[in-house]
């Protein structure tokens, strides 16, 4: 039957330690070299379970490559060895099942929760989300971004109900650590070094297929999550006011706009009426 | 006659991230480019910027490696469904991808496995390929893989399966000279008899690529130049299957791209010397015209 020839070559292909070691397994080696016997043909050229191995071989380098390109700080930090194995341990819970590579890495940054590398390199995990972010971003949705004179022509009194449309592209990360600093130090060539331990609001967005990262201060970051969950302006200003002040929160949060319309943050200002 | 359907589109390179920039600013003198589909498969960025602009100003072709024509998992409806917006927006001049299996129980290996030569198999990829043309409202075009295991329970050649998948499915085929050349070597099947097995009618597209020699199996890793003895079987192929478009694939270690270029016109030089041999040869061997007798 086809489809039990296919489950029999996935199983061995898949496992973390290459083909003969899997055979070599007391529990189900004997059985699966059995099957495997019957079902490949080996020759004097390679038998059948070297011919095997190197579909093995390519599985696993092939994923270990995709996933050294997405989180090249993560790999700076733990180093060839220690990324290989956490790869090998990645792909025994979370198999590839989306047609693309893109997708292969998705879920790393979860499973570095669970995993025993947090216990030696704590930042790992946040780490992890900053460059699966970027990876998102890289591609997120096109849209037009808004040009500071769009919001030219609004009349003052309007302005507490207009809301905004961000860039398909931005994520908001909360982090324990200052990995953004890390990942720069990568990507100049440097060191990776440690990040210091300290809350470090993050906002990842793509302009002109550019990708950025930038710390959040407050209120900036509870602005921005605010008006990205749709609220206006005057609540915005509202939430500025408990830090800030109720007197300098328009100013403030009109500060946060202009840094926003200079990077690209912003695709859309809306009214109850076009703007 | 299928093959007249499919105009070649001449010698043409594969795309690559590392190239975007040259091929946008160079506007190099290629005849056409093949794209990895998957690759494009993006909701925005830069890849599809790219795709827009490159398809301005040349053919283009849409390669799959993950359709998984031979798993016996369903067919994956949001990859088809991806797959036909991709080519409805680019419109290639056709869409192809691999006769070998990637995916099995939901996960994907994404690695192109062949399939055992049975007729189990045969029955199973032939009723796939027609759902996918129909999805896709055009003809697939089906590639050779390069392998290097076989089944026990193959009960024909590769190239019979070949040759009986694009009849009963009406499909056309990628042939892959160096995949050929490959298996031949894994599997001690002589790449001739492989050609002569092959439907010229069916064949719309060759790739040239590189391999690497392990000793005592050879490796189809796209990092090295193409071998003279690829080029030689390239031009037996062209002898025998006739003039064809042809791609040059590079995907590790990539060079610059002239060099890729220059591949690709090697191609033209050694495809246009066949040709011209053929035409010697009918040349050669058709009978005087006797003079008129009164």
């Amino acid at each position: 039957m086809l489809s039990e020839t296919q489950r029999l070559l996935w199983s061995l292909i898949t496992s973390p330690e290459g083909v003969p070691k899997a055979l070599a397994e007391p529990a189900r080696g004997p059985g699966l070299a059995r099957a495997l016997e019957r079902t490949v043909r080996g020759d004097a050229r390679l038998s059948a379970v070297e011919r095997l191995d190197v579909y093995a071989n390519m599985y696993f380098f092939r994923l270990l490559d995709v996933l050294k390109g997405d989180y090249p700080a993560v790999l700076a930090v733990t180093g060839d060895a220690r990324f290989h194995n956490l790869v090998t341990d990645y792909l025994l819970v979370h198999v590839p099942s989306r047609p693309s590579l893109r997708y292969a890495g998705a879920r790393l940054p979860d499973f570095l929760h669970t995993h025993s590398l947090r216990d030696s390199f704590p930042c790992l995990a946040d780490l992890a989300r900053l460059e699966w972010a970027m990876v998102d971003a890289f591609d997120a949705e096109d849209a037009t971004v808004l040009s500071a004179g769009a919001l030219g022509s609004i009349a003052p009194e309007r302005w507490g109900d207009l809301r905004f449309r961000f860039h398909p592209s931005l994520q908001l990360l909360d982090c324990g650590w200052a990995v953004h600093l890390l990942r720069q130090r990568v990507d100049h060539g440097e060191e990776a070094g440690v990040p210091n331990a300290e809350a470090v609001p993050l906002c990842v967005w793509r302009r002109d297929f550019r990708v950025f990262h930038r710390v959040l201060r407050d209120p900036e970051r509870r602005v921005i999550a605010l008006l990205r969950e749709g609220s206006d302006f005057a609540s915005a200003c509202a939430i500025a006011a408990e830090t800030v002040g109720g007197e300098d929160a328009p100013q403030t949060v009109a500060s946060f706009l202009a840094t926003w319309l200079r990077d690209g943050l912003l695709s859309a200002a809306v009214l109850d009426a076009p703007v | 006659m299928f093959k007249a359907a499919f105009p070649p589109l001449g010698f043409g390179v594969g795309l690559r991230t590392k190239h975007y920039g040259y091929v946008l600013d160079a506007q190099p003198p290629v005849d056409w480019f093949e794209v990895i589909a998957e690759n494009f498969m993006v909701r925005g960025g830069r890849p599809l910027h790219v795709l827009e602009r490159v398809r301005e100003r040349y053919p283009i072709v849409l390669h799959g490696v993950s359709l998984s024509i031979g798993s016996t998992d369903p067919l994956d409806d949001d990859y088809l469904r991806e797959l036909k917006a991709l080519a409805d927006r680019f419109q290639p001049a056709w869409i192809s991808d691999h006769l070998c299996w990637t995916s099995v129980g939901g996960h994907n290996l994404h690695d192109l496995l062949p399939l055992p030569y049975t007729e189990e198999a045969l029955t199973h990829v032939i009723e796939r390929v027609g759902r996918v043309q129909d999805r896709l409202g055009r003809p697939l075009v089906l590639e050779n893989v390069s392998s290097y295991l076989t089944y026990c329970e193959s009960a024909m050649t590769e190239w019979e399966f070949l040759a009986a998948v694009a009849d009963g499915a009406d499909c056309g085929l990628l042939l892959d000279v160096n995949n050929i050349f490959v298996s031949a070597f894994n599997h001690g099947f002589a790449a001739a008899d492989y050609l002569r097995g092959i439907p010229a009618n069916r064949v719309v597209q060759f790739h040239l690529a590189g391999h690497s020699d392990h000793g005592r199996y050879l490796l189809d890793t796209h990092d090295h130049p193409i071998r003279e003895e690829v080029w030689q079987l390239y031009a037996a192929a062209v002898r025998s299957l006739g003039r064809t478009s042809t791609l040059i694939e590079w995907d590790d270690h990539i060079p610059e791209f002239p060099v890729l270029h220059a591949e690709a016109l090697q191609a033209q030089r050694i495809a246009r010397e066949a040709l011209e041999q053929i035409d010697a040869e009918r040349n050669a061997a058709a009978p005087l015209v006797p003079h008129h007798v009164a």
